[in-house]
């Protein structure tokens, strides 16, 4: 008997093995204590009013913008990370991600992996401090529209407007200057029969929309820096 | 071959099939997005969590199935 359900459990966990194989193709993940740091990821296609197909990878703002209120409630939940991947997307989903990231009273630091394009640049620039991987890379242009258009000069008046709501967000929350952003987003030449740029990691810093050329450690290491700024000097106020 | 420069969705329109099969469960507080196999079975397909421990989490390991 025993020696059956010995061999029964043996088979279960032997046949879970190669389920988590078939699903990660590794066997086991590291466990760690509770973070005081939770962590976004805005990875594809942000995704506007439209559904995507299943086959493509979204970000979706209504599943976000309640993750960013819990965030902001949660008194355990001391900072947050933003990591970007994305392709853009929605101009006014990503503006909405842009200010709910912007008006929350927690630290935020944010990371452009890979790439940033597009309404990533307002994402990436709206938290407290911002890093970008020297290999990503930002793609700064004017706002496009696809599909049928009706009311041409409104259209137009209107993404117009558009676009200054995303150049104001920009300038706003980093340190590029309004004439600069404005160069590189209408330059020509650098990107194949379009008008825009491709900024790569040290460019972006150099041109202001991205504080620092960093990572993992150099973004968690500003994080915990602002998380202690951030906390009232309980301290200091014992000694007095 | 197709030449065009429009996206392939917008000359093939996805079907509503492809959506059918894709559920939003809210389960102990976390979101998560499941697929229904042709077996009748659900698999976890993404898990949408602001919290980076519950990505460490082996039940919530993407390709799981739920029962």
């Amino acid at each position: 008997m025993t020696k059956d359900a010995g061999k029964k459990e043996e088979q279960q966990s032997g046949s879970s093995l190669v389920q988590k194989i078939q699903a990660l193709g590794q066997t086991n993940v590291p466990q760690a204590p509770d973070s005081n740091i939770h962590v976004l990821s805005i990875i594809g296609q942000v995704e506007g009013h439209m559904q995507l197909p299943p086959q493509n990878k979204t970000t979706k703002y209504e599943h976000l913008l309640p993750q960013l209120i819990a965030i902001e409630q949660n008194p355990k939940i001391e900072g947050m990370i933003i990591l970007l991947n994305t392709v853009g997307g929605d101009v006014e989903a990503g503006l909405a991600l842009s200010e709910m990231i912007a008006s929350m009273s927690k630290p935020t630091v944010s990371i452009v992996l890979g790439g940033g394009h597009s309404i990533g640049v307002p994402i990436a620039v709206s938290t407290d401090y911002s890093f970008i991987v020297p290999t990503a890379t930002m793609t700064i242009h004017p706002i496009r529209l696809t599909g049928l258009v009706i009311g041409v000069p409104q259209t137009f008046e209107y993404l117009d407007k558009m676009q200054e709501r995303v150049i104001q967000f920009v300038i706003n929350h980093s340190n590029i200057k309004e004439e600069k952003f404005k160069d590189l987003m209408f330059a020509k030449g650098n990107l194949t029969r379009d008008i825009g740029t491709n900024v790569v990691g040290r460019e972006a810093v150099e041109y202001g929309l991205i504080d620092e050329v960093g990572g993992v450690k150099e973004a968690m290491e500003k994080l915990n820096e602002l998380i202690q700024k951030s906390k009232p000097d309980d301290e200091s106020q014992v000694i007095q | 071959m197709l030449y065009t420069p429009l996206d392939y969705s917008e000359i093939f329109p996805p079907s509503d099939e492809e959506f059918a099969n894709r559920k939003y469960v809210n389960h102990e507080g976390k979101l998560f997005v499941i697929d229904k196999t042709e077996e009748g079975t659900y698999q976890l397909v993404q898990l949408i969590s602001s919290n980076p421990h519950d990505y460490l989490n082996n039940d919530y390991l993407p390709g799981t199935t739920l029962t």
